[in-house]
């Protein structure tokens, strides 16, 4: 097909009327669920940094506020984040308007933060399973599922009603997290209430082999949730942004396929030296330095996507946004690997290292390219010729930037002092450090990563006033006429 | 029709979820439990207003559409008389 005929196609074909409004929704709340996650974040590392912070109602305690600030990250801004895109790229790549009406996509949205909201108020009142990423109780986790069924129900419905005949590779990225999951969520959480009228509620597993399915399902929520959904988000927005097709279509394909593969298995690594099977062990860690490759080919179709459209980073923050995201996703996963090798993880588990590599997996790929998706979504979805203030988000770039440095050295500097001094021995043989000079030795690093997740927290609230003034400033406003257009030849498909 | 089937089907099933919050907070053994309960209540409510709100909209919005149809071809068909 010719360029020509390719240009011409979409004035054949008849409109389609994209469901936007639930998009919209879904990118507010996971905007206002980002501030409350950072937020909370800052609050319990300072809680950590200075303890009588902890002196206060049992609400506010650490134990409690924790999990409250790693589902607001992951579940809350991450996950509106990633229904919200993936209801935007599925209508978009399918051309077809999203599948069961805007009843069904409105039951999703508020079904979803109705979970978020009880999860977290559950928190606070001191109901937890205490299983890592899946604290909510039974009956939380049963409603979770009922919205998660809705969602799968409307993206295949779309896949199948779609009027392109090639399924875009964002969409095979999306698919597979909503199915894996579903699949994860189910099995980690099978348990046995007290009461059908109570929360409180037992793991149908035990010992071991309980400690198993646990990091089956956490490390998968990382390769599945923070991983391949928001790889769909990255194989949608960059190409969009650079306004460039993928760099290699055929790489994206090979880099799906072995990426949900190898990820599946990679969980027992979260439990070397324990009373897990040595060869249970083995298996994750050899999975684990496996996947270092598919993520590398995704971050190298990531990046290269950018050949000839390198200046663009100069001009659009957001695609610098989502361009260092991937950056930050090849160092993660280079450290992922590292840290699962069993005498590096003798020293590396248990201490702050962890924490660090958590974070720059989280805020540097995770949240970044959610800004960016973000970035670009804002002034399309509310039609406005652009963003607010281009200045603004670079300084928001540039703050944020800076506050995951300090955040990731610092806690790499506190983990391996830590992993040090639990090990050092004196000439009797004897532990040479208590319990406690590591946790003194470790209290100005600890100050450090405050101080970056406030560097964070700055950005994000300077992003929030930027959109805001993107959505309501009269500088921003478009005639109809100069609406954004898409020209086909530049959209990833089916546009 | 998509649109009235999904709100039809959607309906129902909130307001069977409304139901089971309406026992869960009425028989709750914790604090927990009743505030679910009375969240899923309060939910399957505001959401059926919602579809009864948007249901009248869309009436509401194709009548003013049909009238001002009418109302431009008779406007048209005087003129060129």
């Amino acid at each position: 097909m010719s360029a020509a005929e390719i240009t011409a196609l979409p004035a054949a074909r008849s409109a389609v009327v994209y469901n936007d409004a639930v998009v919209k929704k879904f990118v507010i709340a996971s905007v206002f669920w980002a501030v409350v996650a950072f937020l909370v974040g800052v609050f319990i590392a300072a809680e950590l940094a200075w303890p009588q912070l902890n002196f206060w109602p049992p609400y506010l305690n650490f134990g409690r506020i924790r999990p409250v600030h790693t589902s607001a990250a992951i579940f809350a801004f991450g996950g509106s984040a990633l229904l919200g895109t993936s209801f935007h790229v599925v209508q978009r790549t399918c051309r077809a308007r999203l599948f069961g009406g805007e009843a069904l996509a409105d039951f999703v949205f508020w079904g979803y933060q109705l979970f978020i909201v009880m999860a977290a108020l559950s928190y606070v009142l001191g109901f937890s399973k205490s299983r890592e990423y899946s604290e909510p109780e039974w009956h939380l986790i049963l409603w979770l599922v009922i919205v998660w069924v809705a969602y799968l129900t409307i993206f295949v419905g779309t896949l199948v009603k779609r009027e392109e005949p090639h399924i875009y590779v964002a969409n095979w990225f999306y698919l597979s997290f909503i199915l894996t999951i579903a699949m994860l969520v189910i099995v980690n959480n099978l348990a046995i209430p007290v009461s059908v009228f109570g929360a409180k509620s037992y793991s149908l597993f035990s010992g071991a082999q309980d400690a198993l399915v646990q990091w089956w399902y956490g490390h998968n929520a990382v390769g599945f949730f923070l991983t391949a959904g928001f790889l769909g988000m990255m194989y949608y927005f960059i190409p969009k942004a650079a306004n460039r097709p993928i760099y290699s279509y055929r790489l994206s394909i090979v880099h799906f396929w072995s990426l949900i593969f190898i990820y599946i298995w990679a969980g027992p690594h979260h439990l070397h030296w324990t009373a897990l099977p040595d060869w249970t062990q083995t298996v994750g860690m050899a999975f684990s330095v496996m996947l270092w490759m598919p993520s590398w080919g995704g971050m190298i179709n990531g990046l290269m996507t950018l050949s000839g459209a390198w200046d663009k980073l100069r001009t659009d923050p957001g695609l610098r946004f989502s361009v260092t995201a991937v950056g930050f996703y090849g160092m993660s996963t280079f450290e992922g690997p590292v840290m699962s090798v069993r005498t590096v993880n003798a020293l590396s588990h248990y201490t702050d290292w962890g924490i660090g590599h958590v974070h720059s997996g989280s805020l540097g790929w995770v949240a970044f390219i959610t800004f960016g998706a973000i970035y670009y979504l804002v002034p399309a979805l509310w039609q406005r010729k652009g963003l607010y203030s281009t200045r603004l988000a670079a300084w928001h770039y540039w703050i944020a930037t800076l506050g995951i440095v300090l955040y990731i050295t610092s806690m790499w500097v506190a983990g391996i002092m830590e992993g040090l001094m639990w090990r050092a021995y004196d000439a009797q043989g004897f532990l040479q450090y208590s319990f406690i000079d590591s946790i003194n030795a470790v209290h100005p690093l600890y100050v450090v990563r405050w101080l970056g997740g406030m560097f964070f927290l700055t950005g994000m609230l300077m992003m929030v006033y930027n959109l805001f003034m993107t959505v309501r400033s009269p500088s921003t406003a478009t005639r109809p006429a100069e609406a954004i257009e898409i020209p086909a030849i530049v959209g990833v498909a089916g546009e | 029709m998509e649109e009235d089937t999904s709100a039809l089907i959607v309906g129902v099933l909130m307001a069977i979820f409304g139901l089971v919050g309406l026992f869960l907070a009425a028989n709750a053994r914790d604090l927990e439990m009743s505030i679910f309960g009375f969240s899923l209540v309060a939910l399957a409510c505001l959401f059926i207003f919602g579809l009864i709100r948007r249901h009248y909209d869309r009436i509401e919005s194709l009548r003013i559409t049909a009238v001002s149809a009418a109302t431009a071809s008779s406007t048209e068909s005087s003129s060129s008389e």
